[in-house]
């Protein structure tokens, strides 16, 4: 099996299998056009990634080493978030830093499968939180002033549970406007009814 | 707080519940209901009834002119309960299992993200004479069971649109080997609102069969205590009742969720010792690991992030939480609004809280929308026709799906809009839309792009179907299902067989006027995969024109006959010969057919994958049982006698 260096940005040195490697579009198009051979002492450098990263990323890419490669088209693609395996659920119990530093090598090493399922568990952690919850759990800074807050507040009243106070007013103001339409139809009916006839 | 104070006991109300359906199974007069009643004087304030009406449902498997297996079924009392079996009597959907999805005519989904973890694919809408406040909602299901995933009520002097409360919701389940009818009663979260309709949904993924309904009762009080809370007791397991039926409260399903806690993978490394203390140090560690996994960071790491990786996250979230995720920051804000996130949108799943401000308050972002799911969110009436039109207008311009099922909202007017505004739209699902009249008989423009329409329940004429017809190019699927105002399908499939060539898909479903003329047009559609012919009882005796049919249309993959009694042997062989691609075949109720030829077809057709013979009278349990170990590959539909019912025509 041919083995590959993978050196990290602060300078240590991982032996991995080329297939596990392989994984990462990035290192696989980089041997590829480097031209790497078997036995090749050269190493391929990862500036992005450090060694405890790196050392995780081929842990993922170990354990799904037998995967089916991602599928191609992202239009079909499935959004669901809580199809994490458990062996990937308790893979990611680690602190935000690294989480998050994992979904940037994910990115930057181009493995699908792990950015999926990074972004999957942040995703997991925001779903049904409020904003101020959201902003605890990440430790976010709001920026917005009062007056701007109350704006986007009131643009998704609806997302808040037990609603009352919708605005009924939208809907009395359009009215008028879109009486439009109706002329347009009974002008049209008017219109293909008498052609109608006189194709008879 | 005590019973008395409260005024009532709930175990005694379900209790009290218990014997009122005992009641309706063993026809006890009424005079010993009432006596029940006194035993109980401090049950004065509650009231068990049935439901009276049938306000609204999505589809049925019975058509709009018959009482065999239609929504009506469902009110009133128990007609069949407790016995299980398939009977007419009772209210049946459309599908059931994987098999819509694994047809060519499947459709795709939209804003998958926005589905939530329970999806509902039917609904019905129920009404009871007196408003109560639920306690006990019970389903009773006389066949093939567990669909049931949503429970919702409308609270009464309230707007529709902030109405409606979720009661229960639970996953969709397989009770198919329980072989009993069950009496479907989840233990509800409790309002302190007057209820006077109920919706309920289903999800028929998991289901063996069809599912069957034969009654819903609500029982509950007139009024909540003004002092005091409802002592909420814990409801016995799933338990085989005497009576011949199972009673579900859905508690198993509780404890389910429960178990699927996990435990960090590390306690598997635990060490074996005799003393307790390594192994109380283990907790602590875990719950250290826990902690520090949940503890809030110090840093803000979401900086570190491009935001395309942040595009990516919130690729998964549903509405509500992007919409959420908006007021966190003015970057967060600024991402969220980008109309990437909003080239689909769904909102069928807030359909009980649905308003034209819902509607606006997305409408600056959907200038790139190029899918829309309104489905259901009509029942609300929280928008006008008008002011929907208004809004395909202006952001319908680059849409390719439009779906609006059961909209009430949708007339003839929003069908002029969407001709006019969308130009590239494929996909139109119009499915149980009764307000449209089809008055202007034919479309101001083509629809040049459109792949599929769905008409299914719509008051659609035939002069106006011949027009739309003729405007879609480009038609690939189209369903007529139940469709009572075409009065002669033999023009439609003339119309179809010489204006849309490239037809995967056509359903016919309960098209009484379809005739062998009308199908040996079809005979045309080379492309044929799909064809759905159930219930066209004009097609009895079908003579010749189904052979020619197969014999031109060799992709078929999924053909059904249902109830065509004409259908013989040599057509049936017809199929395995000239469809070699043939997956899923019904042939409920055909007497024709003999078992030799059923094994022929079963051993010729190499891609089947679903055969429904129930009710074929030829046909024994004995012979499907040989088939089903002889091809384990096929999922044989067969209903055993001891179950079933004298079929009704």
């Amino acid at each position: 099996m041919p083995m590959i260096k993978l050196q990290s940005s602060d300078g240590e040195v991982f032996q991995v299998d080329f297939e596990i490697a392989k994984a990462s579009v990035t290192i696989k198009t980089m041997v590829e056009d480097l031209g790497l051979e078997e036995e090749d002492e050269e190493i391929v450098p990862l500036p992005n990634v450090n060694a405890g990263i790196l050392k995780k990323v081929i842990q993922w890419a170990t354990y799904h080493k037998d995967d089916p490669p991602p599928a191609e088209d992202d239009e079909g693609r499935e959004k669901r978030t809580d199809d994490i395996s458990s062996w990937d659920a308790d893979f990611l119990k680690v602190d935000q830093g690294t989480l998050f530093e994992l979904i940037l090598a994910a990115n930057y090493l181009d493995i699908k499968g792990l950015l999926d399922v990074t972004c999957k568990t942040v995703a997991n952690m925001i779903k049904g939180k409020t904003p101020e919850e959201i902003r605890k759990t990440f430790n976010i800074k709001n920026d917005f002033t009062a007056a701007e807050e109350d704006q986007v507040r009131k643009e998704n009243e609806w997302c808040e549970e037990n609603l009352r106070f919708i605005s009924w007013s939208f809907i009395d103001m359009k009215v008028n406007i879109v009486s439009n339409i109706n002329h347009y139809f009974k002008k049209f009916k008017k219109l293909w009814y008498h052609r109608i006839n006189l194709s008879h | 707080m005590n019973d008395e104070q409260v005024g009532f006991n709930l175990d005694d109300l379900r209790k009290l519940c218990k014997s009122y359906i005992d009641y309706t199974r063993t026809y006890m007069d009424r005079k010993q209901v009432r006596r029940i009643n006194k035993q109980r004087s401090t049950l004065d304030n509650f009231v068990f009834q049935f439901s009276s009406e049938v306000v609204d449902f999505s589809s049925q498997y019975g058509s709009d002119i018959s009482i065999s297996y239609t929504a009506s079924n469902v009110t009133g009392r128990p007609s069949k309960f407790p016995n299980y079996g398939d009977f007419p009597q009772s209210y049946v959907m459309r599908s059931y299992g994987p098999w819509r999805d694994l047809a060519p005519s499947r459709k795709c989904p939209i804003m998958p993200q926005n589905a939530g973890r329970i999806r509902s694919e039917d609904y019905i809408i129920l009404s009871f004479e007196i408003p109560v406040v639920p306690l006990v909602i019970s389903i009773f299901e006389t066949f093939t069971p567990g669909s049931v995933v949503r429970i919702s009520g409308k609270v009464v002097d309230l707007p529709d649109t902030m109405a409606w409360r979720l009661l229960w919701e639970g996953l969709p389940q397989n009770c198919n080997g329980l072989r009993h009818s069950r009496l479907f009663a989840p233990k509800l979260n409790y309002i302190k609102e007057l209820v006077k309709e109920i919706c309920i949904e289903f999800n028929h993924s998991q289901l063996d069969y069809y599912t069957e309904l034969d009654a819903v009762s609500m029982g509950g009080i007139l009024k909540y205590p003004e002092s005091g809370e409802l002592d909420i007791i814990s409801i016995p397991m799933v338990t085989h009742t005497s009576l011949g039926y199972v009673y579900d409260n859905n508690e198993e399903q509780d404890q389910e969720i429960l178990s699927d806690i996990r435990v960090p993978s590390m306690a598997s490394n635990i060490p074996m010792s005799t003393s307790l203390d390594p192994f109380l140090k283990l907790i602590k560690n875990i719950e250290e690991l826990e902690n520090e996994w949940r503890k809030e960071p110090d840093v803000d790491y979401t900086l570190r992030l491009p935001n395309e990786s942040l595009m990516q996250i919130f690729s998964y979230l549903d509405l509500k939480s992007l919409r959420l995720c908006m007021r966190v920051c003015k970057r967060f804000n600024n991402i969220c609004t980008d109309g990437y996130f909003y080239r689909e949108l769904n909102l069928k799943p807030y359909w009980c809280s649905f308003s034209y401000s819902m509607l606006i308050s997305l409408e600056p972002y959907c200038n790139q929308m190029t899918k829309l799911d309104l489905s259901w969110c009509g029942i609300t009436k929280g928008i006008l026709s008008t002011a929907f039109n208004l809004f395909i207008k202006k952001c319908g311009t680059n849409l390719t799906h439009l779906r609006l099922d059961c909209c009430g909202f949708v007339n003839d007017t929003t069908l002029i809009a969407i001709n006019l505004f969308c130009k590239y739209i494929k996909e139109l699902s119009l499915r149980s839309c009764t307000s449209i009249d089809f008055e202007l008989i034919c479309p101001p423009q083509k629809f040049p792009e459109m792949e599929r329409i769905d008409f299914y329940r719509t008051n659609i004429t035939t002069d106006c179907l011949h027009f739309y017809i003729t405007c879609m190019p480009k038609l690939k699927h189209i369903n007529l299902g139940s469709c009572k105002r075409i009065d002669c399908m033999d023009h439609i499939a003339y119309t179809l067989s010489s204006s849309n060539k490239q037809l995967v898909s056509v359903d016919f479903w309960k098209s009484y006027t379809l005739s062998q003329t009308g199908l040996r047009f079809l005979t045309a559609l080379k492309q044929l995969e799909e064809i759905d012919l159930g219930w066209c009882l004009g097609l009895s005796i079908p003579g010749d024109s189904l052979l020619d049919l197969v014999k031109s249309c060799p992709k078929l993959k999924k053909i059904i006959v249902v109830s065509l009694r004409g259908v013989s042997d040599r057509d049936l062989l017809a199929f395995a010969d000239y469809c070699p691609l043939l997956e899923q075949i019904d042939l409920v109720g055909l007497r024709a057919i003999t078992v030799d030829a059923c094994s022929k077809f079963l051993q010729k057709c190499k891609n089947l994958k679903l055969m429904d013979v129930n009710f074929c009278e030829n046909i024994k349990e004995g012979d499907v049982q040989v088939w089903r170990l002889k091809y384990p590959n096929v999922c044989i539909q067969f209903t055993t006698s001891d179950h079933s019912n004298v079929y009704h025509y």
